[in-house]
């Protein structure tokens, strides 16, 4: 046994491309990682829906029936189940962030709330319900603004006016426009 | 040879040896200390310490009151100077343990908590809930990576003191992860290594205690003292041993026989304190020595409870409520759930006594020196004059602290003193002492090291256990001695130099099989009962004889001699040791007789 | 009433072997028996040369994590019952390199503990208690950190840490936490010094909230809400130096 020079050989394991599919934690995880592309894609569809609303009447029709396909129907529902999955997995991770203590021993608002999710869900409707509330007494013209975009689309489709709609390059005047809308 | 120069070298990192590594780097931050431990610090079995450290703190508490305690428990084998120091900077380290951040129970005004602990006559236990030892250890570890000037070995196994002329000059390590030897030269050396308590087949205590440190220094000519003084915890888990802290008992739990009587009372600790009120030195709160010594005479009287892991009693906490043993017990809840599958919320946990700690070690002078010079030990592994016969719970945890500083400071001083010698000389030490551990390793041979190890771990149960008789302690001798010889032969099948564990859990083997003769023939020689030295044939306490320290000197050649030294006694005479309604009666007339003196003179 | 149980442990040895490989055992086993138990009678009876860390076999010590059919676990803590019926395939810890057997190289994962200032640094311009007094700390204060206080270093986090596995740069969860313990506590004043190291790229914010190191912590440290409770601490931080930046 030779014990003045080390023989150390640490072996470091390779790590495998699909360690995620090995366990089921990892790949629930990774499902709720990658609901953010769906998320990314429908950021895309509204963005597309702005466009086309700026583009006119036609443009809006257009977008309507691209959006009835059957394809983008499937696509769309598949979006809604992501998102709730997304947000159920973070309900049980969410009391993790924070922590309340109630009287000395009992630690974290996760003991305390632990499965009572109706709970959590009723207390996020109020506060939303509350601050909005409390928000919108003292701006009331918020309400207004926030509609706007919807209220531009339901003039255009209304007025069937070919001169509230944009020449030219539509891109170029998308932002001026919206501002304009909203700002008037 | 790998060669490291250090100034202090301290051989064991659990709460001893980094105590006095941070004391050592305190007192003299110019000063290179070595940490030298097996395993890493936080895995010393320091960690296991459940129930809490003894520390004056209340009002109606007094450091006389420590020391009395501590030396009666000891059954007067206590050097009283030493625990006079003692009882005197027990709350100075567990504050400065507070201080570095350790996580003491609080009462709700925001000061340290105490509960009440066995053999103490006020509550003086210091807690972090039921993980006190984890607490300390970790805050310990944690707060020595403040200080530059320690240099950590970790995963390095001792094989050898580097001894020449009566003084040491460092050790020679086993680089676990490396596979090399490395010697550490230091002007002064430190041993922290702990109990010896896997000579016995049941055990409360992790793999690692195997006495290492007190066979190195024995074998080097330190006398181990008082050895034969070996405690059983009185509620460990039957089958893996595993501790059910005293910290129960503190908190109100009890212990019934297989008819559900509390029958403590019948051995000199009643009578019957209430339900849930535990009364200090009573019942439930009498010394670990005589309740495990209740244990067994229970036993021989057949009022045990029979299960497949053997023998037990029970211990209920159930009345305490699943709110309150959640906040003070929430490990002993985690243990008995896992370990034997019961809930202390809903049924009474099965004990029995377990070997748990040894009261005797390393000789040394109440400032942690020994006859080596520059050699220091301090912790279970050294024999400070403390525990006497019998320690009491919770005083070995403070005592890690109180003395690991102290032996810090001790070997900074000698290591600032001295100089270092040539290395040449002990690397030719250094060398002897590697050839004669890897010896082991070559040649054809057949014993196996875990039967050894079992076979000495039984013996010492039958022969050296709560009760002893002449008979019994030959008997295990005899064992040993046979051991010993076929322990020449043992076989080593890993010849690879990365953490061979194969033959360093050999090397373990020979520390502990020479420390068990140790204890074995200290008890042989002392014909008395005392402590948790109880001999069914010499039944009685014989201060005449007895009121010394057992010293077992090594004898290479053969078994150890035995001789006596004297025990320091300063302000407390010995007297009858008694616990219960006897105690209360006892004090009450020492006051009167005081009283009567007072008003004569 | 002995049942028996397969275990296939994986071994290396560095002198001998250019990778691991599998060597499997019968072992018989009672309701009480741990796996640690039963690789210690493998050791004693069957394979000698089989090598694994050990000590107190009550899960406070910390040594004998390891991976029981892919998932990190205390081998004293993990009953041959609860597998009964199944085959057992004993790893070591994932995520560190493998020094032999069953025995990792941990020495990256104590260096990040040793890195974040795990003491008390006591508060400036604060005067301390003295020797014979304590901090003043309330059982909530207490409460605040004590969860966090009850880590065994026992690595097991770092293995169920996919972050870990791609970057060990991540100063990772155990480490994260005893962090967040320290700053905690009231009686500490480095939160400054070590809010650095949280900030850092290697600090909270690459963890990715897998949360599989709390599933896994044998102790119910939960290091996830650590590091998430750290995450709110850097968000703070960041937004503070920002107005200080401004008032500049």
């Amino acid at each position: 046994m030779d014990l003045e020079k080390s023989t150390r050989q640490p072996y470091v394991r390779p790590v495998d491309s699909t360690w995620w599919t090995k366990k089921g934690f990892y790949t629930a995880y990774m499902l709720r990682e990658g609901t953010c592309l769906l998320v990314l894609a429908f950021v895309l569809e509204m963005l597309g829906f702005y466009i086309a609303a700026l583009t006119g009447a036609n443009g809006l029709w257009k977008f309507a029936s691209f959006l009835g396909h059957p394809v983008m129907i499937a696509f769309n529902a598949l979006v809604l189940v992501a998102v709730l999955y997304h947000a159920f997995t973070w309900f049980p991770l969410m009391p993790k962030a924070l922590r309340v203590i109630v009287k000395d021993t009992k630690s974290g608002l996760y003991k305390l709330l632990d499965g009572k999710y109706l709970v959590i869900l009723l207390f996020a409707a109020l506060l939303g319900v509350t601050v909005g509330g409390i928000v919108l007494f003292y701006y009331p013209e918020l309400l207004g603004r926030l509609l706007s975009p919807f209220g531009l689309v339901k003039s255009i489709v209304e007025s069937q006016d070919p001169s509230s709609m944009p020449n030219g390059d539509t891109m170029k005047d998308v932002s001026k426009l919206v501002q304009d809308y909203i700002g008037k | 040879m790998d060669v490291v120069k250090a100034d202090v070298a301290i051989v064991g990192a659990g709460g001893s040896g980094l105590r006095a590594a941070i004391a050592a780097a305190e007192l003299n931050p110019d000063l290179k200390v070595a940490l030298i431990s097996k395993v890493y610090p936080m895995r010393s079995h320091t960690v296991a310490a459940e129930g809490g450290a003894a520390g004056v703190v209340r009002d109606d508490d007094s450091l006389d009151y420590h020391f009395h305690d501590t030396v009666a428990g000891g059954d007067w084998l206590c050097e009283q100077d030493v625990v006079d120091y003692f009882v005197h900077n027990t709350t100075r380290e567990l504050y400065q343990l507070e201080h570095w951040g350790c996580p003491w129970s609080r009462k709700p005004d925001g000061r340290i908590n105490v509960r009440p602990f066995g053999g103490m006559k006020v509550p003086r236990t210091w807690f972090a809930a039921d993980k006190t030892g984890f607490h300390m250890l970790h805050t310990l570890f944690q707060t020595s990576t403040k200080y530059k000037s320690i240099i950590r070995y970790d995963e390095h196994f001792v094989l050898d003191l580097l001894v020449r002329d009566n003084q040491v000059y460092g050790v020679v390590t086993l680089d676990m992860q490396n596979g090399v030897v490395r010697m550490i030269q230091a002007k002064s050396v430190i041993i922290a290594t702990g109990g010896s308590n896997r000579c016995y087949r049941f055990n409360t205590n992790g793999g690692i205690v195997t006495g290492d440190g007190m066979a190195l220094a024995y074998r080097h000519g330190v006398p181990l003292r008082d050895m034969e003084f070996v405690q059983y915890h009185p509620t460990g888990l039957p089958g893996c041993g595993i501790l059910m802290t005293e910290g129960c008992r503190g908190e109100g739990g009890v212990l019934t026989n297989k008819d559900g009587y509390r029958y403590l009372q019948d051995y000199g600790l009643g009578p019957e304190t209430p339900l849930g009120q535990p009364k200090s030195k009573y019942m439930e709160l009498g010394p670990r020595d005589r309740v495990s010594q209740a244990f067994w005479q229970e036993q021989q009287k057949g009022r045990t409870i029979k299960t497949h892991l053997g023998d037990v009693v029970n211990l209920d906490l159930r009345h305490l409520g699943a709110d309150y043993l959640e906040e003070r017990l929430p490990f002993i809840c985690e243990l008995a759930r896992a370990y034997v599958g019961v809930d202390p919320v809903k049924e009474p946990v099965p004990v029995r006594p377990t070997v748990h700690y040894t009261m005797g070690g390393i000789e040394t002078n109440g400032r942690t020196g020994t006859r080596i010079a520059g050699l220091y030990a301090a912790g279970e592994c050294a024999s400070v004059g403390i525990h006497g016969a019998n320690r009491l719970g919770s005083n070995s945890l403070v005592e890690t602290v109180v003395f690991g500083r102290v032996a810090g400071e001790e070997a900074a001083k000698f290591a600032a003193e001295n100089e270092h010698t040539d290395t040449a000389p002990l690397t030719q030490i250094a060398q002897e002492s590697l050839d004669k551990a890897l010896s082991l390793v070559s040649g054809e041979r057949s014993e196996s090291v875990s039967q050894i190890r079992n076979e000495m771990g039984d013996a010492m149960e039958e022969g050296i256990g709560i009760y002893r008789t002449d008979e019994s302690i030959r008997k295990t001798i005899d064992k040993l001695t046979a051991l010993k010889e076929r322990y020449r032969n043992i076989k080593i099948n890993d010849q690879s130099t990365i953490f061979n564990t194969d033959w360093l859990t050999a090397i373990e083997l020979g520390f502990l099989l020479g420390n068990a003769e140790a204890m074995a023939y200290s008890a042989l020689n002392r014909t008395e009962s005392r402590g948790s030295h109880q001999r069914l044939d010499f039944t009685e306490r014989n201060d005449e004889q007895f009121l010394k320290h057992s010293l077992a000197t090594y004898n290479p050649d053969g078994a150890p001699s035995i001789t006596y030294s004297d025990v320091k006694i300063t302000k407390l005479p010995p007297a009858k040791r008694v616990y219960g309604i006897e105690a209360e009666n006892a004090e009450k007339a020492a006051k009167a007789a005081a009283q009567n003196n007072g008003g004569n003179q | 009433m002995a049942d028996k149980i397969k275990i296939t442990v994986q071994r290396y040895r560095p002198e001998q072997d250019r990778e691991p490989w599998d060597q499997s055992f019968e072992v018989e086993y009672t309701r009480e028996t741990s796996l640690l138990e039963a690789l210690n009678s493998i050791k004693d009876t069957q394979e000698p040369t089989l090598s694994f860390r050990w000590s107190c076999r009550m899960a406070i010590c910390g040594s004998c994590g390891m991976m029981v059919n892919g998932v990190p676990k205390l081998a004293c803590k993990t009953f041959l019952r609860d597998y009964a019926g199944q085959e057992m395939r004993i790893e070591p810890l994932a995520n560190f390199p493998v020094e032999r057997d069953l025995v990792v190289d941990l020495s990256d994962f104590i260096e990040k503990l040793e890195r974040i200032k795990p003491y008390i640094i006591p508060k400036k311009g604060e005067s301390q208690p003295g020797e014979q007094r304590e901090y003043i700390q309330t059982p909530a204060q207490l409460e605040k950190y004590r969860q966090f206080s009850m880590c065994i270093n026992c690595g097991i986090c770092y293995a169920a840490c996919p972050q870990y596995k791609l970057n060990k740069e991540f100063l990772g969860p155990a480490a994260l936490t005893l962090i967040y313990r320290y700053n905690e506590d009231s009686r500490d004043g480095g939160k400054e010094e070590r809010m650095k190291l949280v900030n850092q790229d290697t600090g909270v914010w690459s963890c990715s909230f897998v949360g599989y190191c709390s599933e896994c912590c044998p102790k119910g440290v939960d290091p996830a809400s650590a590091i998430q409770l750290g995450k709110v601490e850097s968000a703070k931080d960041y937004l503070i130096s920002m107005f200080k930046k401004k008032g500049e």
